[in-house]
């Protein structure tokens, strides 16, 4: 099987998508079907719409993959919130909500009003997070799913969620910062290594052809550094910061603290 | 493989070339000049422009980009970089990849899937059959007649010959079926988006998103959706601002090599390849096709009895694990092979008894490491003055086979069987001081020694 098929040629797709006529291949149902064997998917479709798709794709082999094994894969766990369609439903008719959820200092906050506008799944954790705009207090929130108790409609006047999208956007661009990273270059053959575990930042190489120096140039978000951090930490001594402060002296003090765990103390020296 | 120059077409279209040069226009961001960017994937400068060119118009043309980002990229100097300040890839191809990144269109790279060449007039017949077809079953001669009657002018008409091939195609790629007896009539596999209820329809549409997000394999999801996508109408769907943190979007890449890999590996036959060790600066092997300009090649010719593949999560990168004459059972990475073909069949007798001595070799592999299993010990801090302790549950995600035992308030332990140091090392290390080493002694030192080095780095001045 190969996965350059003709009826998904650019063009093609095309004409058939300003037609409105839709071509879905036996090998995307195959894998369909082996999708429809996972637990989460009878919460997700409901049972009645499992049972119809289990029917019409009976004619369908499910995809097989004895031969893949998957490595360093996190345990999943909370695939499907109960929550998960009815929140990607206000985010889709752009409506606004009231939210009631438990914060992390302890207790539960009712009915606090917001605009959602993004859901977000993180591989590291596992768990489904609202990220909305709250119309008091903070306004960019992060909240995770499964801290949410409920969820209601709450109607936004003509041209609100266009208002509330912009600020969103302006207040997300401020929260976004760079780091300028450098190789050693005695870890130059491992390159593609690293900028393969830096590639879910945003990422910008600056190769100097002289020196054979390569920089990288993260932007993140001021929320993210901590899983910057955790990356930084993983790569270890083959990048070294070279703009971002804050980075810097972190990765210095994981680095002091780390060597007191082994009976090491580095003195300090005076500033 | 030269396959866009039609004189030196070959049989069979290759992608190899446009995956690499993707690979590196996402993970490098465009920072090497074009003629570095030739260089290292072992082409001319006129063939990279052509192959970029051709990306863009395919990335152009698929299905989720909006008017406003052609126009945005829709410059034709912008392709030669005449407008930037250095002559770098940084416009073009590149800006139309970071403008999607930025505007969290998932999946980036998808419209590699649809770079699939195809004859216009193919591409015009094949239209007008899907239209045909969608109203219904309906037999060869009367999607002759609709074809004939909606050809353009100027097209030639097609023969009842054609379009039966055609149909033989669209039953094949499991797009028709055909029923009832002759003449049969051939009816759309329309039934995901004709039978379930719109509202069936949208929850269908986000959960083909996520398990496609969070899974992989995962083009054939990730086609699937634009269909359904399609079916509903883009504000009706429910995965609009659904996103998954993070992603490594050349993940899709290598799925190109990921089936006929399985399916050599199902049917027991060894397969050759060019190999470049992603250690190398080239990043690609083209093979020219005219003797006179032959140059010579870095790549490694390596002919391999394939037995497994994996997919690596912590870097998001694929594997293809076999046994080799010369070096036994060994690793190879996919994003270094191009050239990818079917071989000889192997003795069914070796194919088991190899299977069954990776399967073992594997068993205590963090990635792909297939060395000597060894105990490694670690003591996990838990956070102070904090309720939830992530790093006992960031240790019970990850730490595969690993098992956790409690030793206080304070820390916890965790013991693990793996195939050398090498690979979890960087793991244990991203704990930072949450983590200490136990055993064994010599992984013990290389911690310290590395630490000393990271702080060294940072040493106020």
């Amino acid at each position: 099987m190969s996965l350059f098929d003709k009826v998904h040629n650019y063009e093609l797709s095309r004409r058939l998508a300003s037609s409105g006529a839709i071509a879905v291949t036996g090998s995307e149902r195959s894998w369909l079907r082996l999708m429809l064997e996972h637990p989460s998917a009878s919460s997700f479709l409901g049972a009645a719409a499992l049972d119809k798709l289990r029917l019409l794709l009976q004619e369908d082999p499910p995809l097989q993959l004895e031969h893949l094994t998957e490595k360093a894969r996190s345990r999943e766990r909370r695939l499907f919130n109960p929550l998960l369609p009815q929140l990607a439903g206000f985010i889709c008719s752009r409506s606004g909500l009231k939210l009631t959820y438990e914060v992390k200092e302890g207790g539960i906050r009712h009915h606090v009003s917001g605009y959602p506008y993004r859901l977000e799944y993180a591989m590291s954790t596992k768990e489904w997070y609202l990220l909305w705009h709250r119309f008091r207090g903070r306004p960019l929130m992060r909240t995770r799913l499964s801290y949410i108790h409920g969820a209601e409609p709450l109607e936004l006047s003509a041209g609100e969620a266009d208002r509330l999208d912009a600020r969103i956007a302006s207040l997300t661009a401020k929260r976004r910062t760079t780091a300028l990273l450098e190789l050693l270059p005695r870890y130059n053959r491992e390159l593609s290594r690293i900028l393969y575990a830096l590639s879910c930042f945003g990422q910008e190489v600056q190769y100097d052809s002289e020196s054979g120096m390569y920089r990288i140039e993260i932007t993140y978000s001021k929320d993210e550094s901590g899983y910057l951090l955790q990356k930084l930490r993983f790569l270890g001594k083959r990048v070294r910061i070279i703009a971002g402060a804050g980075l810097q002296n972190e990765l210095r003090a994981s680095a002091m603290k780390a060597l007191a765990r082994y009976g090491i103390a580095i003195e300090e020296k005076a500033e | 493989m030269w396959v866009f120059i039609g004189v030196f077409k070959i049989a069979r279209e290759s992608f190899d070339k446009e995956i690499e040069l993707l690979r590196m226009l996402v993970l490098t961001g465009g920072s090497y000049s074009r003629k570095e960017s030739a260089d290292r994937l072992g082409i001319s400068v006129h063939t990279l422009d052509k192959a970029l060119r051709r990306l863009k118009e395919v990335a152009a043309g698929s299905t989720f980009i909006t008017s406003v980002e052609l126009e945005e990229t829709d410059d034709s100097a912008a392709l030669t970089g005449a407008r930037c300040s250095r002559p770098a890839l940084t416009a073009g191809l590149p800006q139309l990849l970071q403008h999607r990144r930025h505007a969290g269109r998932d999946p980036l790279l998808l419209f590699l899937f649809r770079a699939k060449s195809l004859k216009e007039s193919e591409t015009i017949r094949l239209a007008i059959l899907l239209e045909a077809l969608q109203h219904g079953p309906i037999t060869a001669s009367e999607l002759l007649e609709a074809c004939s009657a909606a050809m353009p002018e100027e097209a030639s008409l097609p023969d009842e010959k054609t379009i039966r091939s055609d149909l033989a195609y669209l039953e094949t790629a499991g797009i028709v079926a055909r029923s009832g007896q002759r003449p049969f009539r051939f009816r759309l596999r329309n039934e995901l988006w004709s039978q379930l209820e719109p509202e069936e329809l949208q929850r269908l549409e986000l959960f083909v998103h996520v398990m496609a997000g969070t899974r992989v394999p995962s083009v054939q999801g990730f086609l699937l959706q634009d269909s359904l996508r399609r079916s509903l109408g883009e504000t009706e769907c429910l995965s609009a601002r659904t996103g998954f943190a993070y992603h490594y979007d050349c993940r899709i890449l290598d799925e190109a090599y990921l089936y006929p890999l399985l399916s050599a590996i199902e049917d027991g036959i060894q397969v050759t390849f060019d190999y470049l060790t992603p250690k190398s600066d080239s990043r690609y092997a083209a093979r020219g096709t005219n003797p006179l300009h032959a140059r010579h090649s870095p790549a490694r010719k390596v002919t391999l009895l394939p037995l497994k593949t994996i997919y690596d999560h912590q870097y998001g990168r694929w594997y293809v694990l076999g046994f080799n004459r010369a070096l036994g059972l060994a690793t190879w990475r996919m994003e270094g092979i191009s050239g990818l073909e079917r071989g000889l069949p192997a003795e069914p007798d070796l194919v088991e008894r190899k299977q069954i001595q990776l399967q073992e070799k594997t068993r205590t592999s963090w990635l792909v490491d297939l060395g000597q299993p060894v105990h490694v010990s670690v003591r996990f801090f838990r956070p102070q003055g904090i309720r939830y302790d992530f790093v006992r549950e960031r240790v019970l995600l990850q730490g595969q086979w690993g098992t956790v035992s409690d030793e206080g308030a304070q820390s916890f332990r965790f013991d693990i069987e793996v195939n050398g140091t090498r690979e979890i090392r960087p793991w244990l290390r991203s704990f930072g001081s949450s983590c200490e080493v136990l055993a064994p002694e010599e992984l013990r030192r290389e911690m310290i020694e590395e630490w000393k080095e990271i702080s060294e780095f940072y040493e106020p001045v």
